[in-house]
């Protein structure tokens, strides 16, 4: 009879709880007419952004697709004629990806960079595979500053030797001077 | 045995080898020390401190000292601490010192991920740049089509001008300025001179020096797919890696095989490449015949099978093999053809001197020369060859001979040239003034007082000295080495060289080693002329049958003939003859235009096989890549048809499913080639029942290929079972044997320094022995002829007419041009120079002509007249009556052998009308 007693109680409480949920606020989103707000560095759809000149920040060093636990990555690095490298191709397969990050990590440019946007599905598993133009934004993303091409040493059109941050002017090598 | 002198590192003691530094103790042991500006071949200079360790007195001594280890003898009893704190310490404010001006490149620097300052820097535990001030900067030079300058990011360590300069005598790459101003490069902006500056890119502990080929299409060591082959560019046989990534070949780096190429390659070896991703390579099989859609494999084999047959039953069938095909794929043509009908492919004189050559070793005790061999001769004569230009490394190693043994070199090739700084005596000969030169020291050395007359006469004034003190010092030398060349054409010349070698042989007391060393041009040369074994007919005789309607079917195997026949009208009306020509070849050639049937084979790097070196060493390649387009490895379309044929003996050939059966097969079927199937594990070989990859564990991107035509990746690897590789990066990742070492890499060592960890002492031999096998050794017995018949061959006599004008026409090997498929790669194609004719200045006086002008001319050999349009250049050490023409080019290959010719110059309208028709 105890026992009894214990269990329909126990049960009426469990039905309290249920019962009291109608009055609270819905955590359900009634997706995709309403959406979830997103925490700014939530790892999303990846990216490849341009430096404040407005040109691509990748320099295709292979440091991403070196990294990436699942190979998903893979590119092929070329040069302007004036010496700045950057990817003749640049590819992703989104249908591999575990949006882990470790591209945006590894990357010493900051061009690659995972967005909030995470609405990747396709009804065609082929379209997951991103090309260059499709990954190349015309934003510079996070660190809005960074231009690689000015801290590193190679010269590029419109930066010749001694011209980047934090460096002398070029050696004259027939000069003894001190 | 002497006691080896043990040094105590860290409280272990170590046995190390007698003259040993102390850096070389320690990594002889495999214990892990940083260092920058030592090198095995190149030595210490002590000039970045980075290998510092503590060394103490004696076992009471606590304090110890800070040596630099490099430059300190390894003495027995020493006591020394590699990570003694204050060492550690010392080592890693180097690294500081060294980064404060090194730039912030590598993301874009070649040299990233394979860089010894990256895996240093790491060794170090330097992590975190405190120097807040300005970055020294300099400007870069433009070094030519093969290396690319990034002055920046120097260290200091001084490799690029000791190997330029110090071990390779090249002159145009210095030192400039002082202070931390040092800078290395030319004088002037220009295309380095020195046939050896890709080892820079190697040498270059950092990204200063690197490939500009693999510049243009940049690809990450990680990522490189390679394995173990041969370089294919002269018949030296030196190891290479080559390493391709999506499909194409990416560069070539030089394998360590202490034996043969050392640590070394030749510009021509390591930037010939590129001929692989050429657009003239042909894709699919190709007939004239059909107008339709191209025959696919299967169709094509069965009718070629067929027509093979028919003509292998009427008796007309004849093959052509070649010098740049494997072994195996020549054994299979052999046996398709039957051997009384296989040409080996050379050139006529080509094949004769070949053939001499290995009559020659097989019967005599005089050792075929390594090149490790050349690099300590005591005296050396070279005999009507260009060492430079016909067997690049061959000269690297004689500079080693000059530099350190002291060794007297005598040249006399037509013109100076590189060694000529080193030649003790340096006369420039025509190949038949080369071959009495030899002939002289022949008779001088049995013992005749003076040289017969007849020789003396044909010889310059000066050469008399010459011959005495060369024949001096040939008595005199403990290991005399000589060296004979194919691009002369001359069989008097190699005919010398042996006898000289012979009565060397004959005359020596025991304590004497001769060495002798033909230069060949081509990686299988003397493989194919071994399988051949004189059984077989040359190509004039071949020739010659077809003309006569004998021979109305022929298979030729990557050969292109027009550049071996001297007469190209008559080899074209002859082809045209044949009832069906088939050719097998990797590119489209002169001969596979006229072909009826074109089958696109596999190019050295897509394929597996042997080559036999002019060492007569035989190696393995093994492939690095899958075959472009349709194409094939050459062994493996002849071995489809020898079946499809169904002749006798052809139900065997069925089981030869992977290139180590048919080694094994011709292991046992001809004698000289025992052995041959042992010199490399086979395609069946497992390590713990796995493959060696061809791809690093770090290999990247292989799900986003861009072959991937859906994401559903259901394209598979090619299947292999030609060797124990695999196109992975899965399989064994220990260490297998070395031969089947696909890249160099060591925990800690990205480098290609990593190669010190798979030798048994640092610069010394590989562990587990080099690969490859010699398969000529020198006998016991002396039975080789003792010179009874010392014939020269001389040059026909010359032609009546004014003598201003009669000259004699001389091959001139190009390092740059003269190789078949080198001269294809761009690189390369930029280097070499434009067809010309080398003349002496006075004789381009006489004919009214003047240097780097192009000139209409008419030459007349024999009854042949022939009109061409070429750039005159003047060479002062030509001899007067030569004119010199380049080997190996399009644009002179009517023309073989030295002869005499008479020589005209035309008008300029008839030049004009010589350049239209030009090609």
């Amino acid at each position: 009879m105890r026992s009894l007693l214990s269990g329909a109680i126990t049960l009426l409480k469990g039905l309290s709880v249920t019962f009291r949920h109608q009055f609270y606020r819905r955590a359900t989103y009634q997706y995709p007419e309403e959406r979830a707000p997103i925490a700014p560095r939530n790892r999303g759809r990846i990216v490849l952004t341009r430096d404040p000149d407005g040109q691509g920040r990748c320099v295709s060093c292979y440091l991403c697709a070196a990294v990436c636990p699942v190979d998903c990555i893979s590119m092929q690095a070329t040069e302007d004629e004036h010496g700045r490298r950057y990817p003749e191709w640049f590819r992703i397969n989104f249908s591999r990806c575990i949006y882990c990050g470790f591209c945006e990590e590894a990357c010493p440019t900051y061009a690659i960079q995972l967005t909030p946007d995470y609405e990747m599905g396709e009804y065609d598993r082929d379209h997951l595979l991103y090309e260059k133009e499709d990954l190349l934004i015309s934003g510079v993303g996070k660190q809005p500053e960074y231009n690689f091409y000015r801290h590193s040493g190679v010269s590029i059109g419109g930066k010749a030797k001694g011209e980047a941050d934090g460096e002398k002017e070029p050696v004259d090598v027939r000069s003894l001077l001190p | 045995m002497q006691k080896m002198p043990k040094v105590t590192i860290d409280n272990e003691t170590y046995d190390v080898a007698e003259g040993r530094n102390l850096l070389e103790a320690i990594l002889d042991n495999r214990l892990e020390l940083p260092y920058f500006c030592w090198h095995p071949e190149l030595g210490s200079v002590g000039s970045c401190r980075l290998c510092a360790v503590k060394q103490y007195r004696d076992d009471d001594d606590q304090q110890g000292r800070l040596v630099t280890s490099c430059m300190t003898p390894a003495t027995d009893g020493a006591r020394i601490s590699i990570c003694d704190p204050e060492a550690a310490e010392f080592r890693r404010s180097v690294i500081e010192w060294l980064m404060i001006n090194h730039p912030h490149d590598c993301p874009v620097c070649d040299e990233g991920g394979e860089c010894h300052l990256q895996d240093m820097t790491v060794m170090t535990g330097h992590a975190h740049r405190r120097y807040r001030g300005r970055k020294r900067t300099f400007k870069n030079q433009n070094l030519g089509p093969f290396i690319h300058h990034e002055m920046n990011r120097c260290i200091q360590c001084y490799r690029c001008v000791r190997f330029y300069r110090e071990y390779s005598a090249g002159e145009d790459l210095g030192v400039f300025a002082s202070k931390n101003h040092v800078y290395f490069g030319r004088f002037e902006e220009g295309a380095l001179e020195l046939p050896f500056a890709g080892n820079l890119a190697e040498v270059c502990p950092t990204g200063v020096f690197t490939d500009k080929t693999q510049h243009r299409h940049f690809t990450r060591k990680w990522d490189l797919q390679s394995a173990p082959s041969v370089c294919t560019h002269c018949g030296l046989g030196c190891n290479t890696l080559p390493a391709s990534r999506y499909g194409t070949l990416r560069r070539v780096t030089s394998r360590y095989n202490s034996e043969v190429n050392g640590y070394w390659l030749c510009d021509r070896g390591r930037f010939g490449y590129e001929y692989v991703n050429g657009a003239d390579r042909l894709l699919a099989p190709a007939s004239v015949a059909d107008n339709g859609p191209p025959p696919s494999w299967d169709a094509s084999a069965a009718t070629i099978a067929g027509v093979l047959g028919e003509a292998r039953a009427r008796g007309t069938l004849a093959g052509v093999g070649s010098p740049r095909a494997s072994l195996e794929a020549n054994f299979v043509l052999r046996e398709i053809v039957g051997a009384d009908r296989f040409s080996p492919g050379l050139a006529e004189e080509e094949h004769r001197i070949v053939t001499r050559y290995l009559e020659f070793l097989e019967s005599t005790s005089v050792r075929c020369a390594s090149l490790r061999d050349a690099n300590s001769v005591d005296t050396a004569l070279v005999l009507g060859a260009d060492v430079t230009n016909e067997a690049p490394l061959l000269d690297l190693a004689l500079t080693q001979a000059c530099r350190n043994a002291a060794c007297r070199l005598t040249l006399t090739g037509l013109r100076r040239g590189r060694l000529s700084k080193f030649a003790a005596d340096d006369l420039c000969l025509d190949p038949d003034q080369a071959a009495f030169f030899g002939a002289a020291i022949v008779a001088t050395l049995r013992g005749a007082p003076e040289p017969p007359e007849a020789l003396r006469d044909s010889l310059p004034p000066g050469a008399h000295e010459c011959i005495s003190e060369t024949t001096a010092a040939l008595s005199a030398a403990r290991r005399p080495l000589i060296v004979a060349g194919t691009s002369a054409r001359h069989r008097g010349v190699l005919e010398a060289a042996i006898q000289v070698a012979q009565s060397l042989e004959s005359t020596s007391d025991g304590g004497k080693q001769p060495l002798v060393s033909l230069a060949l041009p081509e990686p299988n040369t003397l493989g194919v002329t071994m399988l051949d074994g004189g059984e077989g007919p040359g190509l004039e005789d071949l020739l010659a049958a077809v003309e006569s309607g004998r021979i109305s079917t022929l298979i030729v195997c990557e050969n292109d003939l027009f550049r071996r026949c001297s007469d190209p009208e008559r080899l074209a009306s002859a082809l045209a003859k044949l009832e069906a020509l088939i050719v097998l070849d990797q590119m489209e050639t002169a001969t596979t235009a006229r072909a009826r049937w074109a089958l696109p084979v596999a190019a050295v790097t897509e394929s597996s096989g042997t080559f036999v070196s002019g060492e007569g060493r035989a190696q393995r390649f093994f492939q690095v890549k899958a075959p472009i387009g349709e194409s094939r490895a050459c062994w493996r379309v002849l071995r489809d048809l020898f079946v499809e044929g169904r002749q006798e003996g052809s139900e065997l050939a069925r089981e030869w499913t992977a290139t180590h059966h048919v080694s094994t097969v011709l292991a046992s079927a001809h004698t000289s080639f025992g052995g041959i199937d042992e010199i490399a594990p086979p395609g069946d070989f497992r390590l713990l029942g796995q493959r060696i990859p061809r791809l690093s564990v770090r290999s990247s991107g292989r799900n986003a290929m861009p072959d991937m035509v859906s994401v559903r990746q259901d394209v598979q690897p090619p299947e292999d079972d030609d060797t124990p590789f695999a196109f992975s990066m899965e399989g064994y990742q220990g260490r297998g044997p070395t031969s089947l070492l696909p890249r160099y890499w060591s925990p800690g060592w990205n480098s290609n320094e990593a190669i010190n960890q798979c030798q048994i002492e640092v610069g010394g031999p590989l562990h587990g022995g080099d690969p490859g096998r010699r398969l000529i050794e020198p006998g016991d017995g002396r039975t080789g002829s003792d010179g009874a018949g010392l014939q020269t061959v001389g040059v026909a006599a010359v032609p009546k007419g004014t003598l201003k004008a009669v000259l004699m026409l001389c091959g001139l090997s190009e390092i740059f041009g003269s190789e078949e498929t080198s001269r294809r790669a761009p690189a390369v194609a930029e280097s070499m120079p434009q067809a010309y004719v080398l003349l002496n200045p006075d004789t381009a006086v006489s004919l009214g002509v003047v240097g780097d002008c192009r000139y209409g001319l008419r030459l007349g050999i024999n009854d042949k007249v022939r009109e061409v349009s070429l750039t005159v250049r003047v060479d002062e050490t030509l001899p007067l009556h030569v004119a010199g023409l380049p080997a190996g080019y399009p644009e002179t290959s009517w023309w073989q052998a030295p002869c005499w010719a008479t020589v005209e110059i035309l008008g300029e309208d008839k030049q004009q009308e010589l350049e239209k028709e030009q090609p």
